[in-house]
């Protein structure tokens, strides 16, 4: 119980150490209200059905026609790749992709 | 009879099932199934345009081609649900943790899983942050009893992989690729402040602070159990930094 006494006072000091040091900090959160939404996440808020594709609907087929049973997926964007696992395969991808266009 | 038009139509705009549908449609047998096969091609698309916004990096990461048609086939797996697209796509990453083909990329289910959290936390409710006086005026013999209302924007996100690493050289700003060591375990969290989104990878032991405390810990509990893993866990900047973050909307004991 010695223990948990110990941690009560540094604990008490910790916090109130915190609340002290964010209480300068924070005019610096504020401001950063203003700042550009992050990439990607604001175009997720597009809502129903409006979308590019929708106006040419033909030229839309072809991007669907890639089957999984028939076509064998290899990842091929990666700028990060483990141990070079992925860069032998990127050759296969292109003769691949070239076969089923 | 409208369900079942409905139904049929669903059928046609997610599998290209036309044969239920044909008796409804006017014109020359052959071209029916042309004129159908469009709402197809327009539906799937779409929806692959839209996880494809969802998931920048995820996309980067195995290229456009790859991911339209893991996409597609996540489309068949886990169609819609719900009328509004900007909350479709949620279990991506535990579809790509199945899905054989992406098992060349390990980190690629947690990558997804990942850029999800954003997208939650982009659409959580707005709150107020805590304000850090409210701690002061507990007294110091409390303060360990004390809890937090964690912010619904809050996300705790972890991974075998540097996931957050790897986030960071996809983005489109990152020229240059630095060394990953893909056996660093990473964990952290995903937050947001007015319009913007951020997240921080964090030590295990304030990772362990922080799942603790949106468990409902107390804050004597939940520190207890960061030091457990992390013996050199500083409560003191750990919570300055949280406080800043707002992390945390109200207390309570």
């Amino acid at each position: 119980m010695s223990d948990s006494k110990l941690n009560t006072l540094t604990l008490a000091a910790a916090v109130a150490g915190a609340v002290s040091m964010a209480a300068m900090t924070i005019p610096s959160t504020a401001s950063a209200a203003g700042k550009e939404k992050c990439y990607g996440v604001s175009k997720a808020g597009e809502n129903g059905c409006a979308n590019i594709s929708g106006t040419h609907s033909c030229a839309g087929q072809s991007t669907v026609a890639f089957d999984n049973g028939e076509w064998k997926l290899v990842a091929e964007g990666s700028c990060v790749k483990m141990g070079g696992s992925l860069e032998g395969s990127e050759g296969v991808n292109e003769e691949a992709a070239m076969k089923a266009s | 009879m409208l369900h079942e038009l409905q139904r049929n139509f669903a059928s046609v705009a997610l599998k290209n099932v036309t044969a239920p549908l044909l008796p409804h449609i006017e014109g020359p047998a052959g071209s029916k199934e042309r004129r159908l096969g469009v709402y197809h091609a327009n539906t799937i698309n779409s929806l692959i345009d839209v996880l494809s916004d969802a998931y920048p990096v995820t996309q980067r990461i195995v290229g456009e081609r790859f991911f339209s048609t893991l996409a597609k086939s996540f489309i068949e797996t886990a169609p819609p649900r719900q009328p509004t697209l900007f909350r479709y796509g949620s279990s991506l990453g535990d579809f790509l943790g199945d899905f054989a083909p992406a098992q060349d990329v390990p980190y690629l289910a947690d990558i997804a899983r990942l850029e999800w959290a954003r997208i939650a936390a982009y659409f959580a409710e707005d709150y107020e942050p805590l304000n850090p006086q409210k701690l002061s005026a507990i007294g110091p013999e409390k303060i360990g009893d004390v809890c937090f209302k964690i912010a619904p924007s809050l996300h705790l996100v972890e991974s075998p992989y540097p996931i957050f690493q790897v986030w960071a050289v996809n983005q489109p700003s990152c020229n240059t690729v630095p060394a990953i060591d893909f056996t660093n375990a990473e964990q952290g969290f995903v937050s947001r402040q007015a319009n913007e989104v951020f997240q921080h990878a964090v030590t295990p032991g304030t990772f362990h602070w922080l799942r603790a405390l949106s468990d409902g810990s107390t804050l004597g509990a939940a520190t207890n159990d960061a030091m457990r893993h992390d013996q050199n866990f500083d409560l003191q900047n750990t919570l300055r930094q949280h406080l800043a973050d707002g992390t945390f909307t109200t207390i309570y004991i």
